[in-house]
């Protein structure tokens, strides 16, 4: 079917899924995921572009709420299993860094 | 009293008459609990204290003649996947080793409305990634018929918890054969219901539109007194069903005569030990005496189910786990670089496999392969959802076996993913096609371990799956059998 | 080197729309809460928690959809965008990529201060998305943490997608008012800017006429844009910067990544933000926790009978049906649909648009602008309008009297014989007239003379003369009383 077979590449994938890789796992995790791709792969061969796909979804109602205000939980519930607040806020290291001076 | 031969429903029968009180019941599986988890670790917490006040508070009531509900003191085990109101909830991984929710799942808000006692949360696979329960950072669980193999996953505490008898009742979850697999391996009775007729609320998601919550338990009337209580439709999950419930546990003895069953003779002659082939021929024996005649179907694209699954779970797996960032759930590798935030932290707190599967589904969803993957695996869907309408079309249930092997080997699977991926494939299609499946024990092999049989029925069939499976237990008693 | 630059233009609009809750929660949206205290698990993306549309939402995107023209999608999805950015709850935004609820639409331009008057914009897409929640900066840049809220997060936007029809600042002015006139008649947002319920984003690049033929520079994309007055400058500051780029380096759009541009207002230009190097990978795929929704011919029937006359409609009804200018029409349909009632029930009486659009424009807004108030709240209604403008038609008020006694109404909330009573404005009756002309022309026998001697204009003198006599004299009944009295010659 003329798909191109580039292959995986386990540095790229894992900064898109932000996993750190050690450089001496990269070789072995690319590996097995060529391998693993390799075992789905046996689909790709199929001429299904007449099929249809199935999300797995098969409701035929419309589910939909009221726009009716709920009570919002308590922030000390929200926050308490952060690792970093200030009690009104969660904490993360700066977006930009600290600005070299 | 031991009570650990009791089914739930005999235990329920002596919790409404009073000859049991809640106490000594809750009392009753926390002490065996306390006994076995040490070994068996299918509990990752157990929950003592609310348990007997609960328990206190239901036989105050039954005293008292105030309602209770339908469940009232019957202790039950929950996977710890399942988000239970300040009662921690690590879905069996680091990155939520300390998380304690601040809602309860619509299952366990169900459970409570009933009177349920929730005991403990029982060990998975992270995130339900596995078909072991070989935790690595929990510590793996052990099959109770023997303590060398595995006892099945992802829900393999619940299994392990009923099999062991730490609890009568318990519920899992399944999105590739997680309740059925550690059902077949525990020798329990496992039900995974139709896409969308358990709520799905709090259930910490692995692959949405796969999985659902179900009961675990000794017997299949068991499992039907529990399916009863949870069932019906959720307005918080948009994938809920609309289709009233039923009382599923009331049209259970109904017989089956006329019951048209599916055999799809490729999956009991290839790929099986002899010892669960005919284990599978001797169940076809007794449905026939009963009464059901037995058809040969045909699944033709099943033999593409595994594929289309581990192509399809990772997908919706990469986006599900994104959530978690370092920002809001317990654990942040120690770091002042917001980049390093994400990808320390997720490479620090998530295991390996859960890694793995992250991978292979941002690989996949990544630009250029969404056709190539995602795309074909939902048409593959589809085919395998036609084969299984065909089939429907002309019986009413199919029979056949839950995995290719008894329970293995602890460290059998863990260097190689694959084989344990491919354990899955009998069950993988119900979550494809978003069919209900029953998994319930059938005999034992040679080493005692026991047999799974698997019985799969159209949507909304719960009750078609449950009466063929309560004739087979009024007619054996494999399903009374404990292990030493 | 001389080239013709066309500037090319397509602006993201993200419209937040006017709900009580969350695109998928039932949280407040309400603006300017203590952090995080308009959260739930859904929101905040807690592990198990599931989205649930909000039926609303919905209605007002298609309601919007239709006022642009747009097809509506029969079978509308929901897809996950995946990022990864601290204020982005669940590390995806549920969004709609392949099936948004609208697209193809367009937006007619009417500008009766342009030539390029009757331009049509056309719509790409508008589909509803949530909203992320708000990052908080160390503005020290000491490197203290950054503070997330999560009380927008789950908030639903409708982003407004513009193919790149427009070609300069003004006209993308012009969009946005006319698009903002209709978002506020549909009462589909309150398009506060200030309170980020209206974000425009500007594509911008050149299309640039060279002897090597068409050519055209690198786009940009400008952020930061905190009204239609700096989008208007960002894109005319941007046009300029283009073309001395191009001039310098003669990049095209293949040879340079996207770019992304925030716009300094108060420096009054555009500063680089970041290079798009590859373009993002989202990952979108069909989010598996919702399911597809369906619209039907009679849903969309149904909202499209509650859209009541849209604002170009409006000014085609003021220029046929009350006679109005253009322009007239324009300034009145820019106050919004209670300005313009307000004129249509008033002009129905009086029957004369014009006078009713001149004093509407010109005593009435000022007013309220210089008060501060708006058409509800304006202290004369409609009927009491009608009768000061009733008073002028009958001169029973004279013209000259006039802006006081409105002024009167206006700041006293009275009627036209209330305020003209306090002011002593009363119609003398033509004995009185009579008498007042008689006694000046007894008293001014030199004046006279003058007009007698063909000095017109010297009877203002003997009107003035009249009026410090007494100020209720209508200067008009005056004169016609004079010309009567004055000595036959």
């Amino acid at each position: 079917m003329g798909r191109s077979k580039k292959k995986i590449s386990a540095e790229h994938t894992s900064r898109l899924a932000r996993i750190e890789l050690p450089p001496s796992q990269i070789p072995v995790v690319q590996s097995e995921l060529e391998s693993l791709l390799d075992f789905v792969g046996r689909i790709e061969q199929l001429d299904l572009d007449s099929v249809e796909p199935f999300f797995g979804i098969a409701i035929d109602a419309n589910p939909m709420r009221t726009d009716r205000q709920e009570t919002s939980c308590d922030r000390t519930d929200t926050l308490r299993n952060a690792p970093q607040t200030d009690g009104e806020s969660f904490l993360v290291p700066p977006v930009f860094g600290k600005q070299e001076s | 009293m031991d009570l650990s031969s009791f089914n739930a429903c005999q235990l329920l029968d002596a919790l409404e008459s009073q000859q049991l009180s809640a106490e000594d019941c809750v009392r009753f599986f926390l002490k065996q609990i306390a006994n076995q988890n040490a070994t068996l670790n299918a509990f990752y917490t157990v929950v003592e204290e609310s348990a007997m006040a609960s328990a206190k508070s239901v036989d105050q009531r039954r005293k008292k003649g105030l309602p209770v509900g339908p469940l009232a003191g019957l202790p039950i085990a929950v996977k710890d996947g399942i988000c239970t109101h300040n009662v921690r909830t690590t879905a069996g991984s680091p990155m939520l080793e300390n998380y304690v929710p601040f809602y309860n799942a619509t299952v366990v808000e169900r459970l409570w409305e009933a009177d349920a006692i929730l005991i403990g949360k029982t060990s998975m696979d992270e995130f339900g990634m596995g078909s072991s329960t070989e935790n690595p950072h929990f510590g793996g669980t052990l099959n109770p018929w023997d303590h060398q193999r595995v006892p099945g996953g992802s829900s393999g505490g619940s299994a392990a918890a009923i099999a062991a008898g730490m609890a009568p009742i318990a519920l899992g979850s399944d999105t590739g054969g997680s309740i059925r697999q550690p059902a077949a391996f525990c020798g329990i009775t496992g039900l995974k219901p139709t896409y969308g007729r358990v709520s799905r609320y709090g259930l910490i998601a692995y692959a949405s539109s796969l999985e659902q919550i179900g009961p675990m338990a000794k017997t299949v009337e068991d499992t039907a007194l529990l399916l009863s209580s949870c069932a019906g439709h959720d307005p918080r999950d948009s994938t809920s069903a609309t289709e009233p419930s039923e009382d599923y546990r009331a049209g259970i003895n109904r017989p089956i005569e006329g019951f048209r069953i599916g055999v799809c003779r490729d999956h009991l002659e290839n790929g099986l030990s002899v010892e669960i082939t005919s284990a599978l021929k001797q169940a076809i024996d007794i449905f026939e005496s009963a009464g059901a005649q037995i058809v040969d179907i045909e699944l033709p694209n099943s033999s593409n189910a595994v594929a289309a699954y581990y192509v399809i779970a990772p997908c919706e797996a990469s986006a599900n786990l994104s959530r978690y960032d370092g920002v809001r759930y317990t654990e942040r590798a120690p770091t002042d670089n917001l980049d390093q935030m994400y990808s320390k932290t997720r490479a620090d707190f998530f295991g390996d496999e859960v890694q793995r599967r992250i991978l292979l589904g941002t690989f996949a969803l990544s630009s250029g392969y969404y056709d190539q993957y995602y795309l074909q695996a939902s048409k593959v869907r589809r085919l395998i959802q036609q084969d299984f309408e065909t089939a429907f079309n002309g019986v009413d249930l199919i029979l056949g076996p839950t995995t290719p092997t008894t329970a293995f080997k602890i460290n059998q699977c863990r260097q190689d993913p694959l084989s344990m991926y491919l354990a899955d494939v009998y069950t993988v299609s119900a979550n494809l096609a978003g069919l209900p499946a029953l998994s319930l024990n059938c005999g034992f092999d040679p080493s005692g371990l026991p047999i799974g049989m698997q019985l799969q029925g159209p949507r909304f069939k719960e009750s078609s799956l449950l009466r063929a499976g309560h004739l087979f237990q009024s007619q054996t008693d494999f399903h009374n059998r404990r292990p030493a | 080197m001389s080239v013709k630059a066309t500037i090319i233009v397509g602006l993201e609009v993200h419209v937040q729309l006017a709900t009580e809750t969350k695109l998928f929660c039932g949280c407040a949206t309400a603006f300017g809460a203590s952090p995080n205290t308009q959260t739930c698990p859904v929101c905040i993306g807690a592990p198990g928690a599931l989205p649930v549309l909000n039926r609303k939402a919905l209605k007002l995107a298609i309601k919007t959809g239709l006022a642009l023209n747009c097809e509506i999608e029969p079978n509308t999805h929901w897809d996950r965008k995946n990022y990864f950015y601290p204020d982005l709850p669940k590390g995806y935004q549920i969004s709609q990529f392949d099936r948004p609820i609208c697209r193809k639409g367009y937006l007619d331009l009417i500008d009766p201060q342009s030539v390029s008057s009757g331009r049509r914009v056309n719509i790409e897409r508008a589909h509803l998305e949530e909203d992320a929640g708000k990052s908080s900066h160390d503005e020290t840049m000491q490197g203290g943490p950054t503070k997330i809220d999560f009380n927008r997060a789950g908030t639903p936007l409708l982003e407004i997608v513009t193919q790149p029809d427009l070609r300069s600042g003004h006209e993308a002015k012009t969009f946005l008012n006319e698009l903002k006139l209709i978002l506020s008649s549909l009462k589909v947002s309150d398009c506060n800017m200030q309170e980020g319920s209206l974000r425009v984003d500007a594509n911008v690049n050149l299309s640039l006429a060279t002897q090597e033929g068409n050519q055209a520079t690198p786009i940009v994309e400008i952020k930061n844009l905190n009204s239609f007055r700096s989008v208007e400058r960002a894109i005319e500051f941007e046009a300029e910067r283009q073309l001395q780029q191009w001039n310098k380096d003669g990049m095209t759009i293949d040879q340079a990544p996207k770019q992304t541009r925030g716009w300094d207002d108060s420096k009054g230009h555009t500063v680089l933000q970041r290079i798009k190097e590859d373009s993002a990978d989202y990952r979108y795929f069909p989010d598996p926790d919702l399911v597809v929704i369906r619209t039907t011919q009679a849903d969309i029937e149904s909202i499209q009978a509650e859209i009541k006359s849209l604002p170009a409609e409006r000014r085609q009804i003021l220029m046929s049906r009350y006679l109005l200018p253009a322009y007239d029409a324009d300034v009145l349909v820019n106050q919004g649909d209670t300005f313009v009632d307000f004129f249509e029930t008033v002009a129905d009486q009086v029957k004369d648009g014009k006078l009713v659009s001149n004093w509407l424009q010109q005593e009435l807004l000022r007013h309220l602008n210089a008060t501060q108030t708006d058409i509800q709240a304006c202290p004369v209604n409609a009927n009491q309008f009608v009768d000061f403008l009733t008073h002028i038609q009958t001169n029973q008020l004279d013209s000259s009297r006039a802006k006081d006694v409105f002024e009167q109404m206006m700041s006293d909330s009275v009627s036209v014989e209330q305020a003209m009573k306090s002011l002593g404005i009363e119609n003398l009756d033509s004995e009185e007239l009579t008498a007042i002309c008689q006694r000046v022309l007894d008293e001014n026998p030199e004046i006279i003379a003058q007009i007698l001697k063909g000095n017109t204009k010297a009877i203002g003198n003997l009107i003035g003369k009249t009026k410090s006599l007494n100020k209720n004299v209508s200067p008009s009944q005056a004169r016609e009383q004079i010309l009567k009295m004055l000595p036959k010659h």
